[in-house]
């Protein structure tokens, strides 16, 4: 069965491609564009794997990780955390939020296809 | 001619500077026209008074400063520029503050100097601020723009691609790449001189750091025909105490630098051993060298060496400035080598590190490192 995956991105123009290339990767892919829709969508699509944007209007990235990990069960989804907030204190922060198969990907420094490389090796 | 008399407390009263005198007990001496204002305290009945719960200041966090006004020698001055006055309205101030010692007579006293901050403080703000938006703002668009060349370039679809068109997006991703490391490059600047790059040092092994930044480097070398080779030695070495992120970027730097400036077929050696109570790195390249005019300006923000820019390879003049901030943040120091008086025999350059001795505070060990 094709992995699950959630993509919580408010820039449409990545989002696009990233959908594109994970649903030709060959994943089932579901999309919000905010936090509160990507919530939503967690609860009902059950992915396997969450790529979430950190700097949203409304509920950003922060918020969404804590109501995930509200969710998260031994089964539940990984979380990619996917975002241009590259300063170190940033990441260090990020960093502490990470749990299990849990990673960071820094947009501007990261291939697509290095983001398919790490769903697959799931 | 006869000097004027003058009145020593008017002119220190005409000072826009605040300035505030106590003794060793902390009992006020003098406090001039500016200070009672700036501490909102009325000048001349506080004199002999004790100057607790008012001349305090705050850092950042909202901690007080302990000033320990033992530890001002004669010829020395205590200075900070990083603090606040916490106002009894809830509003904090920022100051610098400069304490010196006056010993007269029998009496040491100490003179506090205290500079409003408002402005400068206004201008970092706006410069975080500026930065923030760089970060965000410019490269979530390059990223955007990346992401959509490479998904063309990977053509999954098999939609049909000329080779024209796939050398003209092949360069246009390049382009997007060299602007994304800038703007990389500038935003790491602007927070290492802002201070906001915090160092959390853990103990690491120095082959750890060495094989994690060849992995990291390999493709780019390889693409370059360039072969990066680690000594065996460093496998038996002491570990050091740094941040290993941080260290990471100064290895990149460092061997991105050699890589860029080094003959085809070319080895390019990495090694580190014991100096005193550092771990001493070196990166050794057989590349153009570096004139010696230009080695005493190489660490310096923006420049580029002559024989570089003549190579015509693209670079900022930012990477070997960031390297050196990092080392010294994490308690090294960084140099080069180079000898150019007949042939270029290449660069080496070297760093040191903090050896981790056990009894360091050891910060929290992060899995994800």
């Amino acid at each position: 069965m094709s992995k699950r995956i959630l993509i919580i991105e408010d820039e449409p123009a990545l989002q696009n491609v990233l959908r594109a290339e994970l649903e030709d990767a060959g994943f089932e892919v579901a999309s919000a564009l905010n936090g509160a829709e990507g919530i939503r969508r967690a609860t009902d699509f059950l992915p396997d794997v969450v790529l979430l944007d950190v700097l949203m209007a409304g509920t950003d990235g922060y918020a969404v990780l804590k109501q995930l990990r509200r969710l998260k069960t031994d089964s539940g989804p990984a979380i990619f955390i996917v975002t241009n907030l590259a300063d170190d204190s940033t990441m260090k922060q990020l960093r502490s939020y990470l749990v299990g198969k849990d990673q960071i990907f820094i947009k501007s420094n990261t291939a697509i296809s290095a983001i398919i490389d790490a769903i697959n090796a799931l | 001619m006869a000097l004027p008399n003058i009145d020593h407390a008017a002119v220190l009263n005409s000072l826009i500077d605040s300035i505030i005198v106590i003794d060793a007990a902390g009992h006020l001496l003098f406090i001039n026209s500016a200070a009672a204002n700036m501490f909102r305290v009325t000048g001349v009945s506080q004199h002999g008074q004790s100057t607790d719960g008012w001349l305090q200041f705050v850092d950042s966090d909202d901690d007080e400063w302990a000033i320990q006004h033992d530890h001002i020698q004669l010829d020395q001055l205590l200075q900070r520029d990083d603090v606040f006055i916490h106002h009894a309205s809830g509003k904090q101030q920022p100051v610098s503050v400069t304490i010196t010692r006056l010993d007269q007579a029998d009496t040491t006293a100490y003179v506090y100097t205290v500079q409003d901050r408002t402005k400068q403080h206004a201008l970092s703000n706006l410069k975080s601020a500026f930065v923030s938006i760089v970060s965000h703002q410019l490269r979530t668009p390059l990223s955007a723009v990346k992401w959509t060349l490479e998904s063309i370039l990977l053509n999954r679809r098999k939609d049909p691609l000329s080779e024209h068109h796939k050398d003209f997006l092949e360069q246009a991703l390049e382009s997007n790449e060299r602007m994304i490391s800038l703007v990389n490059d500038l935003l790491n600047v602007s927070q290492l001189e802002n201070g906001k790059m915090k160092t959390v040092p853990q103990r690491v092994t120095p082959a750890t750091l060495l094989h994690t930044a060849v992995n990291d480097i390999q493709m780019y070398a390889h693409a370059n025909n360039v072969t990066l080779a680690i000594d065996q030695t460093v496998a038996g070495l002491p570990d050091v105490y740094a941040d290993p992120d941080q260290i990471q970027q100064v290895l990149q730097n460092l061997l991105s630098n050699s890589v860029k400036y080094s003959p085809g077929k070319s080895v390019i050696n990495l090694g580190a051993a014991v100096a005193n109570a550092s771990v001493l790195f070196h990166v050794s390249d057989h590349g153009i060298g570096i004139p010696e005019q230009a080695q005493e300006r190489l660490f310096e923000p923006f420049f580029r060496a002559e024989n570089a820019i003549a190579t015509k390879a693209e670079g900022s003049g930012l990477g070997l400035y960031i390297a050196k901030m990092i080392v010294e943040l994490n308690g090294g120091a960084i140099s080069v080598e180079s000898q150019q008086e007949t042939a270029p025999t290449g660069t080496t350059f070297y760093f040191s590190l903090p050896q981790f001795h056990g009894d360091e505070a050891v910060s929290t060990t992060n899995p994800n490192v």
